[in-house]
């Protein structure tokens, strides 16, 4: 398997540069502390613009809050391959010779540091297609299951990924804006012997939805959940969590106590099995994306928590418990 | 830099990059003054013959605003609301209702600005940065636990339909 995934920079004469997004995606999940963390890095706007954005986020949740945090330059100082992004305090690599995924990160404080190598273990899925999405569209990647190695160091405390860790990447890219009548809801959830992905785009309101998918992945074939098979039901209430970029906090207060995830459930169907995820939130972290050109924001709410699954595969009873993290943006 | 170079860089970055904004800034202003404090460092701001300038600090002002490096790293950690940090005095602000309401559009107009203007990061990093340097760290723990709703202020909030 090789990944052969790039950037999906726009052309020169593409008029909707100014609302390209580029999105690399990468979530780490441990169970016997339910550790859970977020890597991000992210270009937003036109490349040529200076005043656009390069991001790069690294949080760990451990159920007392999350440790890390978040650097925004524009992208003309960010260090940018094909392959990679490159900012002050981290840098996220795919690899197309060895299907893996390289993440560096040496936060200002020293709290969170991290350098590993993710190797892909599951298959590659890829909805290539662009998918409407507000005004624009968003495409999307992912490999559902990586095994990752290397160093993890938490307060000075070194914890080696290896044989114990397990990892999520996918890779997003499209023309919005933030503040656009956007939203999605995606969701990780990894069970000891099979691992979820649900994830539909929405309007800012959640109230309509768009494209739908929702994957099941275990040993053997992956199990893809029709559209008309999956059944969703997320429950709100308001929370007071860690919101950054903290500048951007200040500015938006109206956001301080959002409505987040508490519990969600979803439920999938085929022919050959029927299982029911069921997540319950404890950490969340608001990412306050801020549109370079466009001006407007978008709140992106991750929560960690745990999960339960049960239902049936073929004659096999599944009934696990797991790690799970959910975004909710609008 | 000292506070006094660092607002003077924040304004003048405003000039050069956000000029809408800058003329935004001083329309707001006009002649009045205010007395800045950051730390054991007080400044005197205010434009003169619409150029910003440092002014003698015994000058006379309107309004006066007073926080520390701890807290302002807190908030741009995203460790400490801003209404937090008011509510238990790490920020304060004084003067008439009116100097007070153009302290705060004067702040918002510089963070809404802050999105197109990467200058504006630059210098919020170089401030962390020489913060860190110097010692001061943001909290050990997210301490927005402590500012939890509680269930009074959300019955309160759900009757004046004020849920988001």
């Amino acid at each position: 398997m090789s990944l052969h995934d790039t950037l999906q920079s726009p052309i020169i004469f593409d008029p909707t540069r100014s609302s390209y997004k580029d999105w690399f995606h990468l979530n780490l999940i441990d169970f016997e502390t339910k550790a859970l963390g977020i890597f991000n890095t992210s270009l937003h706007g036109d490349p040529l613009d200076q005043r656009s954005m390069a991001a790069g986020s690294a949080f760990i949740s451990q159920g007392l809050g999350w440790i890390g945090n978040v650097e925004v330059v524009s992208q003309l100082e960010a260090n940018m391959r094909p392959n990679f992004i490159g900012l002050q305090h981290m840098g996220f690599l795919i690899s197309s010779t060895t299907p893996s995924i390289h993440v560096g990160v040496r936060q200002m404080d020293n709290r969170l540091n991290a350098d590993f190598i993710a190797k892909a273990v599951s298959s590659y899925l890829s909805i290539d297609l662009p998918m409407p999405f507000g005004k624009g569209w968003i495409s999307w990647r992912l490999i559902p299951k990586l095994q990752p190695f290397g160093i993890l160091e938490l307060d000075g405390k070194k914890i080696r990924l290896d044989n114990r860790f397990t990892a999520y990447h996918d890779h997003n890219w499209g023309r919005w804006f933030w503040g656009d009548d956007i939203g999605w809801e995606w969701g990780y959830f990894q069970c000891k012997s099979l691992s979820a992905v649900f994830a539909r785009t929405t309007n800012r309101a959640h109230s309509i939805i768009g494209a739908t998918w929702f994957s099941i992945h275990r040993e053997g074939p992956d199990l893809i959940v029709s559209p008309g098979e999956i059944d969703c039901k997320i429950n709100l209430a308001p929370k007071t969590l860690r919101r950054v970029p903290g500048a951007m906090a200040a500015l938006r207060q109206d956001r301080a106590n959002p409505l987040t995830p508490q519990s969600v459930t979803v439920c999938g169907k085929g022919s050959s099995f029927d299982l029911r995820f069921s997540f319950t939130a404890s950490d969340a972290l608001q990412f306050i994306a801020a549109d370079p050109a466009g001006g407007g924001c978008s709140f992106i709410h991750e929560t960690s928590g745990n999960v339960i699954v049960d239902g049936i595969i073929g004659n096999q009873d599944i009934s696990e418990e797991g790690c799970a993290i959910l975004e909710y943006v609008n | 830099m000292s506070f006094a170079e660092y607002i003077t860089a924040l304004i003048e970055a405003l000039e050069t990059f956000e000029p809408s904004s800058f003329s935004r800034l001083k329309a707001l202003v006009g002649e009045k003054k205010a007395r800045l404090q950051l730390d054991d460092e007080v400044i005197n701001v205010g434009f003169v013959e619409g150029q910003f300038a440092i002014l003698p600090v015994d000058e006379h002002t309107d309004g006066e605003g007073v926080m520390d490096s701890a807290s302002v790293v807190r908030i741009l950690d995203g460790h400490l609301e801003v209404t937090d940090s008011i509510l238990s005095g790490h920020i304060m602000a004084k003067g008439t209702p009116s100097s007070l309401e153009e302290i705060l559009i004067a702040i918002e107009l510089i963070l809404e600005a802050s999105i197109h203007t990467p200058q504006f990061r630059a210098l919020s990093e170089q401030f962390r940065s020489e913060k860190f340097i110097k010692g001061t760290r943001s909290n050990e723990y997210d301490i927005t636990a402590l500012f939890e709703t509680g269930e009074k202020e959300l019955d309160l909030l759900a009757r004046l339909d004020l849920l988001p």
